[in-house]
């Protein structure tokens, strides 16, 4: 299945994209928003647009677990760096192991509704 | 090309104007609007297409508002209540009659702590006077604000005293209320003209990226003919 073509219930795009977007700033940061959202279309997670991960950004630079600065762009705009701080390396940790956690209770829920895990 | 730059400077303006509507810091406007400059210029996606409808995106952007609201209902309050006490002090000072037995000077009293107070409010405000200016500007921004406000205060008393006086008749110190309302109108609108209020910033270059001031001229000045028309009203009701 590519997950390119795939239009996830919106839902689960919201509620996994502040996670994601950690983890892949953590990954490949220092890094800029727009490659963050081309590396989550080749993840296969669809198309985020920039009115719903821009602001995704600006929360988790709110929360501190990244930090950005501007640079100066060659001949256009300057750009915005956005770089993993060590709190968002330990927030992230944190995370997903929660993250997994949850998604073995759902996985077990819908493979035989009991909610027991294999 | 130089018709899709335009485009994409009116996206930024309402950009901008919904974003400082939901209380958003000047330099936090700023920082968004440099991201959708640059993501437009980087991808090439047309800006209504990546980040849809300004109005929709600023949504996105919300924070707070609850908190930011009830301090801009304390300043909006404490203002009224300047304006009410400051109105009831020069009709005393007018008339020499005190009003719920107080002189016209203790109301006088009570409108310049109220109109501190407000000041203190609106100061708490994440966004207020924060125009992401840096040293020596910073403090010649202080300055002409403060000098600002103190235009506008005058300003402010002197229409409301003027309108007052519709419905009494007796001029104040020699003048008619025309010659209060008028000059207090344009020293409204001056003050208003060099109050140096929202700046937004490209975080970039540190320049401005457009003038909102007009928009902010016209908004107080609209405000206080506004006011002036209420207390005329009531001027002529006395009558």
């Amino acid at each position: 299945m590519d997950g390119k073509s795939i239009a996830w219930p919106t839902a689960w795009t919201r509620a996994s994209l502040e996670l994601t977007v950690l983890a892949l700033v953590c990954s490949h940061g220092p890094t800029h928003g727009y490659d963050v959202a081309q590396r989550l279309l080749d993840a296969g997670l669809g198309e985020v647009k920039g009115g719903t991960l821009y602001p995704v950004l600006g929360r988790l630079e709110e929360q501190g677990l990244v930090g950005s600065h501007w640079t100066a762009g060659d001949g256009g705009p300057g750009r915005k760096v956005i770089e993993a701080t060590t709190a968002g390396r330990h927030a992230l940790a944190t995370r997903r192991a929660q993250w997994e956690e949850w998604a073995g209770r759902v996985a077990a829920v819908l493979r035989d509704g009991t909610g027991e895990r294999a | 090309m130089t018709e899709r730059r335009y485009v994409e400077k009116d996206y930024l303006k309402e950009l901008s104007y919904r974003l400082a509507r939901r209380g958003l810091a000047l330099d936090k406007i700023g920082d968004i609007l440099a991201e959708v400059e640059t993501h437009v210029a980087v991808t090439g996606e047309p800006a209504r297409e990546a980040f849809g409808p300004p109005a929709e995106y600023a949504r996105n952007w919300e924070r707070r508002l609850r908190v930011r609201r009830r301090v801009t209902v304390c300043v909006l309050v404490l203002s009224a209540g300047f304006g009410w006490a400051i109105s009831v002090g020069i009709s005393g000072v007018i008339d020499g009659k005190p009003t719920l037995g107080l002189g016209a000077w203790w109301w006088l009293g009570i409108g310049l702590v109220l109109l501190g107070l407000a000041a203190l409010a609106a100061a708490l405000r994440p966004h207020a006077w924060h125009t992401a200016a840096r040293g020596r500007e910073q403090r010649r921004e202080v300055l002409v604000a403060a000098g600002a406000s103190l235009i506008f205060v005058v300003g402010f008393v002197s229409v409301i005293g003027g309108a007052l006086m519709v419905g009494r008749g007796d001029p104040v110190v020699g003048l008619g209320h025309w010659w209060l309302i008028v000059p207090g109108l344009a020293l409204v609108v001056a003050a208003a003209s060099i109050v140096p209020l929202a700046r937004v910033l490209d975080p970039r270059s540190g320049k401005p990226f457009f003038c909102t001031r007009l928009g902010f001229v016209l908004t107080v000045a609209v405000l206080t003919v506004l006011v002036t028309v209420a207390f005329l009203g009531v001027g002529l009701a006395l009558r």
